[in-house]
C-alpha cells in the first residue's frame, strides 16, 4: 500500500511560511495531490487516440471524459482547479492538450471554445454532482450523476466550443452548430461510462467528498 | 500448426514530456519566463491581425530561429504529421464554405501559433514552465490564490502523467486480454481507481513530511 508513497515527486523542503495553521477538518496536502493527480488523468486521455467502441467501431476521442470525470469525483471547486491547472499548463507550452499539442498556439485553432470551457464545465458537473451525492437517493445515483455530466457538456463546453469555432474559422455560428452535432453521440457515452465510474469510486473511496 | 511468426516489435512507449531538442544555444538558455512572453505576444499579434502574409512571416521566423537556435527542423515539422488528418480536414471545410483567402488566412494562422509553440516546448524544461505559471500568479495572492500550492499540484501532475499514462495502456492490454477493447469502461475504471489510489499515496506522503506548498 505505501510502496508508491516513495513515488511523489521530489520537492524541495518546505518553506517557512507553509507552517500556516490547517483548518480543521480538511486535508490541504491531499486536496492539492487530487487536484495534480486529477489534471494528469485529463492529460493522459486527452492524448490517447481515439478507441472504437460499440459494435460499430466508432472512434471516440476521450479528451471531455477527464473533465467530466474531474468534476464528478472532486466536487465543483477542486474539479474547477484540476481542469484549469491542466488548461493553464498546456497554455504555458506543456504539450498535453490532444495530438500532443501545447501552447499559446491552440487559441487559434478549432478546439479553442472547448479548451478553455473545461474549468467551466467541471464547475458545473460538480455542483450538480456534489447535491446528488449528499442529498440525492442513492439508487438514483448514476442517472443523476450522467446527468451532471451531459448538464456540463451541453450547458458549457458545447455552447462555448460553437462560439470558439465560429471565430476561429470564420464560420457562422449555424455553421459551426453543424460541426459540433458530430460530437454529441460520443458524449453521451461518455457521460455514461463517467456516471458509472464516478458512483464507483465514490463507493470505494467515501474519502473524497469529506468535505468537498 | 502454423509457424511461429516473427514476433512484433515492441512498440514505443509513449513519450510526452522528454521531447526536447539537444544543445544549449541562446535559445536553450533564455529565461523561460521571457521565451513565454515572447510566445505570448507573437501569438496575439497573429491572432488580432489574422493577415496571412503575416502568419507566413511567423512560420518562417520561427523555422530562422530554429535553424539559428540548431533545433533540428524535423523536430518541429514532426506536429505537422501528427496533425496532417486535423489540417485537411479543416482545409476542406474552409474551401466548401468559405473562399481561398479565408482558407490561407485560417491555414496559416493554426500554423504560425503551434510552430512557435512547438520550438517554445523543444526548449524550454516543463519545471522551467512551472515556475514561469508560479511568478504569473504571485500578483494574484491578494485574490487568495497561493502560488507554491499550484506549483506543488504542477509537479505532481508532471510526475503522474507517465505512471498514468503507463496504468492507461495497462488498462488497455487487459481489456484487450479479456475481449473487451471496444468496451470503454473496462478501459477507463482501471485508469479513473489507479488515479484516485496515486493520489491517496500522493496526498499520504506529503502530509507525512508536512509538505503543502513548494
Amino acid at each position: 500500500m505505501s510502496h508508491s508513497a516513495a513515488e511523489s515527486p521530489s520537492v524541495e523542503p518546505p518553506s517557512v511560511e507553509s507552517t500556516a495553521p490547517r483548518r480543521p477538518g480538511r486535508n490541504t496536502a491531499q486536496d492539492i495531490a487530487l487536484i495534480g493527480v486529477f489534471a494528469a488523468l485529463i492529460a493522459v486521455l486527452a492524448f490517447a487516440p481515439p478507441i472504437p467502441v460499440g459494435n460499430f467501431g466508432v472512434p471516440i476521442t476521450l479528451q471531455t471524459l477527464g473533465v467530466s470525470l474531474a468534476g464528478l469525483v472532486l466536487g465543483p471547486w477542486r474539479g474547477a482547479a484540476a481542469a484549469g491547472l491542466y488548461v493553464a499548463l498546456g497554455l504555458l507550452g506543456l504539450p498535453i492538450f490532444a495530438g500532443f499539442v501545447g501552447g499559446f498556439g491552440v487559441l487559434a485553432g478549432p478546439s479553442a471554445g472547448y479548451l478553455l470551457a473545461f474549468p467551466l464545465m467541471a464547475l458545473v458537473t460538480g455542483f450538480i454532482a456534489r447535491a446528488v451525492l449528499r442529498r440525492g437517493p442513492v439508487r438514483w445515483r448514476v442517472p443523476l450523476l450522467f446527468l451532471a455530466a451531459i448538464a456540463g457538456s451541453i450547458l458549457v463546453n458545447h455552447p462555448m466550443g460553437i462560439l470558439g469555432m465560429s471565430i476561429n474559422l470564420q464560420v457562422t455560428l449555424g455553421e459551426a452548430f453543424l460541426f459540433d452535432v458530430v460530437f454529441w453521440p460520443g458524449d453521451i457515452v461518455k457521460s455514461l461510462v463517467a456516471a458509472g465510474a464516478a458512483a464507483l469510486v465514490h463507493r470505494a473511496a467515501p474519502w473524497i467528498l469529506v468535505r468537498g | 500448426m502454423r509457424s511461429r511468426r516473427r514476433p512484433r516489435r515492441l512498440r514505443p512507449r509513449e513519450q510526452v514530456l522528454g521531447r526536447r531538442a539537444p544543445g544549449r544555444s541562446f535559445l536553450h538558455r533564455a529565461p523561460g519566463g521571457l521565451k513565454v512572453l515572447v510566445l505570448a505576444i507573437v501569438t496575439a499579434a497573429v491572432l488580432l491581425i489574422r493577415e496571412p502574409m503575416v502568419s507566413l512571416g511567423v512560420v518562417v521566423l520561427v523555422l530562422v530561429t530554429a535553424g539559428a537556435a540548431r533545433v533540428p527542423l524535423r523536430m518541429i515539422l514532426v506536429l505537422v504529421r501528427r496533425l496532417w488528418l486535423l489540417l485537411t480536414v479543416l482545409v476542406v471545410l474552409q474551401l466548401m464554405l468559405n473562399d481561398l483567402f479565408t482558407t490561407a488566412e485560417v491555414l496559416s494562422r493554426i500554423l504560425a501559433c503551434l510552430l512557435a509553440a512547438q520550438l517554445l516546448m523543444l526548449t524550454t524544461e516543463p519545471t522551467e514552465l512551472v515556475g514561469v505559471l508560479r511568478r504569473i500568479l504571485t500578483p494574484l495572492r491578494f485574490l487568495g490564490v497561493r502560488p507554491g500550492r499550484v506549483a506543488l499540484a504542477a509537479l505532481i501532475t508532471l510526475r503522474s502523467i507517465p505512471y498514468l499514462a503507463d496504468t492507461f495502456h495497462l488498462a488497455g492490454q487487459q481489456a484487450r486480454a479479456r475481449g473487451l477493447e471496444r468496451d470503454l469502461r473496462a478501459r477507463t475504471v482501471p485508469l479513473l481507481l489507479g488515479a484516485v489510489n496515486h493520489a491517496r499515496n500522493t496526498g499520504r506522503a506529503l502530509n507525512a513530511r508536512g509538505i503543502e506548498e513548494v
